[in-house]
């Protein structure tokens, strides 16, 4: 066997790659429901949405840092077009309200991060408190039953098909393309992995760390408010439900596809995987009537079993390098 | 090099006090006393009695909470322990109807072998501790809502909800338990060379092991103790309401992440004191009793954790800056 194919065969792209392929073969043979076309539709919305944050978040991992507000950002970016939608506002006013909440998050985070020096957990999951708490806060009264929206220019974002494959599938496509073109091909993205690599190296050789930090916690903040306005557009209504507890199955996914949480490595079509692969093991779980909280039980196991082998591998790694 | 606090004799004069380090009473004065002046009810018996009568079910919390952040370590799965702590005794009590006395030795090794699983992974593995308590938070957050389902919404049986009701001189006793470890613990952390060995780990992990110290020992115990504390904490909160339900000490462990950094515990390691914990605990719940006294709609109270959290950290990396950067 020649090196290259031993590599693709050890990279953890190939391993998620073989899971899904087993997952989904499980599902074929023992399921008689999963084989058919409700089925590839309901698969195409659920993968989606994620895989748009996971495309964002990846780019923090892979520089060494993740976010845990995506959902609180999600829900309230879907929540305020929601509710602008509603009151007659145009839609792209509405939408460019929604991804505002994304650059307001974003630049909040970044700049906690980069410049005050704030650990960025803490720091993310203060604001995910918070954009938790002011989804409640806007969606009180009738509102909490959630706000539908009635306007066919916004609910086409959402609920169109291009070649019988929604929109939502095909912005995915293209935004996960870009984000893994961006990241392999241009000087910024290649920058990402110097400074998840070495933070004060890359900050030594002139690379501005701290303007780069602050512009990737926007780009995740905008894709995961955009992810908001687009779910919202597909169920027509908004929800204080919304991206509840998605930060955390994100980062998994991440962590599945290739990423460290000491960052450095990761590709955003590894992303992509990860989510395909957290989606299966759901709909394991949907087909088979089980529980939601065994859900938890076995995210919680996974992302135990993930954070383990990860500190185990960096651990040998800096072994290998004598930094131990 | 951080000073590390010990109990001084020395008698200061007024300008050589560093004030920094009283601020968290200063900014609870100031709070009670402008919710003294501007609104008559917050200085009922049963108010003040409510509120220290909370405080006392939660401060086991803070304690893991600060034990281990002077170690610079955290553990976000308190939540989750606390409330499997308390569905699980009702589980033992109404299934194999075992007695109290059996049922909560029980839950509390089983809290503390969460513990240890949190501490042999971050100790042998040298994983995070935030990422590894993240997972153990969910799992046991799954397990509990497992065996919520599973009861089906019971009340407790009566010896178990009785526990909390159980008072010495007309006062519960967790309020004098809570007097009597903060001020036995205080002693122990300022006093007793095993405590201030925590105070090494944080400060320098490196020069601690190489003084002799069993830094993986040390973290390892006080994980277990975090896990048990978190299960007595649940054991009383679900004595005290009788039942478990799904949102039961959800977003506990950062309430008391952010008590403890109020009180001058920093995510940095090496600092940290019981008595400052509880005054953030004290705090916190001072202003969402006053949230409650202005009529602020309750919506509003992650919000304001939120924005508390935030400014205590921003704070507390002002102060550590040079320490980290991100």
């Amino acid at each position: 066997m020649t090196k290259v194919a031993r590599g693709l065969f050890r990279s953890n792209e190939f391993i998620v790659i073989a899971l899904i392929v087993a997952i989904f073969l499980i599902l074929s043979f023992g399921s008689s429901t999963f084989l058919n076309l409700t089925t590839f539709e309901s698969l195409q919305t659920s993968i989606a949405p994620n895989a748009i944050i996971a495309a964002g978040m990846m780019l923090l991992l892979i520089s060494g840092v993740f976010d845990l507000s995506v959902g609180s950002v999600m829900g309230l970016a879907g929540a305020i077009t929601a509710i602008l939608v509603a009151a007659q506002l145009p839609v792209y006013l509405s939408i460019l309200a929604g991804l505002g909440i994304g650059v307001v998050f974003g630049l909040f985070n970044g700049v906690l991060v980069a410049y005050v020096g704030v650990n960025p957990l803490i720091t993310t999951l203060g604001t995910m408190y918070i954009g938790r708490g002011l989804i409640n806060a806007f969606m009180r009264g009738e509102r909490r039953y959630g706000v539908p929206v009635k306007v066919p220019d916004f609910l086409v974002i959402g609920q169109g098909k291009i070649l019988g494959v929604y929109h939502i599938f095909w912005i995915m496509l293209i935004i996960v393309t870009l984000a893994q073109l961006i990241t392999l091909r241009t000087d910024a993205g290649r920058k990402l992995y110097y400074i998840g690599s070495n933070y004060q190296a890359a900050r030594l050789v002139g690379i501005k760390v701290k303007r780069i930090r602050v512009l990737t916690f926007i780009l995740c903040s905008v894709l995961a408010a955009f992810t908001g306005i687009l779910v919202t557009s597909y169920f027509g209504t908004s929800s204080i439900y919304l991206g509840t507890n998605l930060e955390l199955q994100i980062i998994i996914s991440c962590l599945i596809g290739g990423a460290s949480i000491a960052g450095g490595k990761g590709l955003v079509v590894g992303s992509l995987l990860g989510v395909i692969f957290m989606i299966m093991v759901v709909s394991i779980f949907n087909i088979l009537e089980i529980g939601i909280y065994w859900q938890n039980i076995i995210v919680g196991i996974i992302l135990l079993f993930i954070v383990s082998l990860d500190a185990y591998l960096v651990g040998k790694r800096k072994k290998a390098l004598g930094e131990i | 090099m951080q000073t590390i606090p010990t109990r001084t004799r020395n008698h200061l004069r007024l300008g050589e006090v560093n004030w920094g380090a009283y601020s968290i009473y200063i900014v609870n004065i100031l709070a009670i006393a402008l919710l003294a002046l501007t609104r008559k009810n917050f200085l009922r018996y049963a108010n003040l009695y409510s509120l220290v009568f909370g405080l006392s079910m939660e401060f086991l919390l803070v304690l893991a909470t600060t034990f281990l952040l002077i170690m610079g370590e955290v553990d976000l799965s308190i939540g989750s322990v606390f409330a499997f702590a308390g569905v699980f005794t009702g589980y033992l009590m109404y299934i194999p109807e075992l007695p109290i006395w059996v049922s909560i030795p029980i839950t509390l090794c089983a809290t503390g072998l969460i513990g240890l699983i949190n501490g042999v992974l971050v100790v042998r593995l040298k994983a995070n501790s935030l990422m590894i308590t993240i997972g153990t938070m969910i799992l046991f957050r799954g397990i509990a809502d497992g065996l919520i389902n599973y009861l089906g919404g019971i009340t407790y049986a009566d010896e178990y909800r009785a526990i909390v009701g159980f008072k010495l001189l007309g006062v519960n006793f967790t309020i004098f338990l809570m007097l009597a470890a903060v001020l036995v613990l205080e002693y122990l952390l300022l006093n007793h060379a095993a405590f201030r060995r925590l105070f090494y780990i944080g400060s320098n992990t490196l020069s601690a092991r190489l003084y002799g110290v069993s830094v993986g020992r040390i973290k390892l115990s006080v994980f277990v103790a975090s896990g048990v504390l978190a299960g007595m904490a649940g054991i009383l909160a679900a004595s005290r309401s009788g039942q478990t339900v799904w949102n039961t000490g959800q977003g506990l462990e950062f309430k008391m992440i952010t008590a403890a950094i109020l009180g001058g515990a920093s995510l940095f390691g090496g600092k940290g004191s019981i008595v400052k914990s509880i005054l953030g605990l004290l705090l916190i719940a001072v202003i969402l009793n006053g949230l409650v006294m202005f009529n602020i709609d309750p919506v509003w109270t992650n919000v304001v954790v939120g924005v508390v959290l935030i400014i205590a950290i921003f704070v507390d990396t002002r102060i550590n800056r040079e320490k980290v950067e991100y």
